[in-house]
């Protein structure tokens, strides 16, 4: 995995959740960096309930 | 996820895809969305999802909200890609003689760039087996209190058998040099090129 790092996308990533908060009855919402290989969670955002957490990485075949 | 509409699984336990997942078990169900996030080369970097434990039903308005933000998230993602471009070839060594090289430094050096620049010199002037690096200050336009720190290279660079020398010290650096009470009686410095490379025995003939 490249080191690039997503400085302006984890500063825009709260406002993004907190417009979607506002707008969907839904608990979690992330951003996942997909690269074929395994999904990375660069950012989330948990109403209530934490059912995910930063730094999650799964692999690609067992993801959504 | 494939394709460029946003998936929309209201019911994991219903959805053709989802439903015999091993992850939807040990889930226990619930709904999710995800709006793919492109490049701008085309190629895909991730997705923008939504999730919860329970069922949800996505109405047409949430489901282009989720398309919208992850379009306008390509423009972002391209400006961290961009910046880190520039911060790679902010500093580019320039070989001259066996040994010798010359690093220009220009433009105005943050505290991050500055970071990454004497990172990549202690590695590159290694790789490059150099003896001395003349690293030019010319054409800096502006520079944070820790630019300062680059002048701590010096030591790093001895260590490891490479002698730094500074050309090109403008007056207002020197001032601010001064100012800030840095210690420079371990940096050479040169008025300009041509002293530094006859300083490591280099004669300019014209």
């Amino acid at each position: 995995m490249d080191m690039i790092d997503h400085k302006s996308l984890n500063e825009a990533s709260e406002a993004v959740f907190q417009l979607l908060k506002d707008s969907i009855g839904i608990n979690t919402f992330f951003i996942a960096k997909n690269d074929g290989i395994t999904v990375d969670i660069l950012s989330v955002e948990n109403r209530n309930k934490i059912l995910l957490e930063k730094g999650f990485q799964i692999d690609f075949q067992d993801s959504y | 996820m494939g394709g460029r509409e946003p998936l929309v699984i209201p019911d994991l336990n219903e959805h053709e895809l989802t439903k015999d997942m091993d992850v939807t078990k040990a889930f226990g169900g619930g709904s999710l969305i995800g709006a793919p996030i492109y490049l701008k080369n085309g190629k895909k970097f991730g997705t923008l999802c939504g999730m919860d434990n329970n069922p949800y039903n996505f109405n047409e308005k949430d489901i282009k909200l989720f398309k919208s933000l992850a379009t306008l998230l390509t423009y972002v993602i391209d400006l961290d890609d961009s910046y880190q471009q520039i911060l790679k070839l902010s500093a580019p060594i320039v070989p001259l003689l066996q040994g010798v090289a010359i690093l220009p430094l220009i433009g105005e050096i943050s505290e991050e760039r500055g970071d990454y620049i004497s990172t990549m010199i202690i590695k590159e002037a290694h790789k490059l087996q150099l003896n001395h690096l003349i690293i030019d200050l010319s054409g800096i336009t502006n520079v944070e209190r820790e630019f300062f720190y680059l002048l701590n290279l010096v030591d790093a660079m001895k260590l490891l058998g490479i002698e730094a020398l500074f050309t090109g010290m403008r007056p207002d650096l020197a001032r601010k040099a001064i100012k800030d009470n840095q210690r420079l009686d371990h940096v050479s410095f040169f008025g300009n090129l041509q002293q530094a490379l006859s300083h490591v025995g280099i004669k300019l003939t014209v």
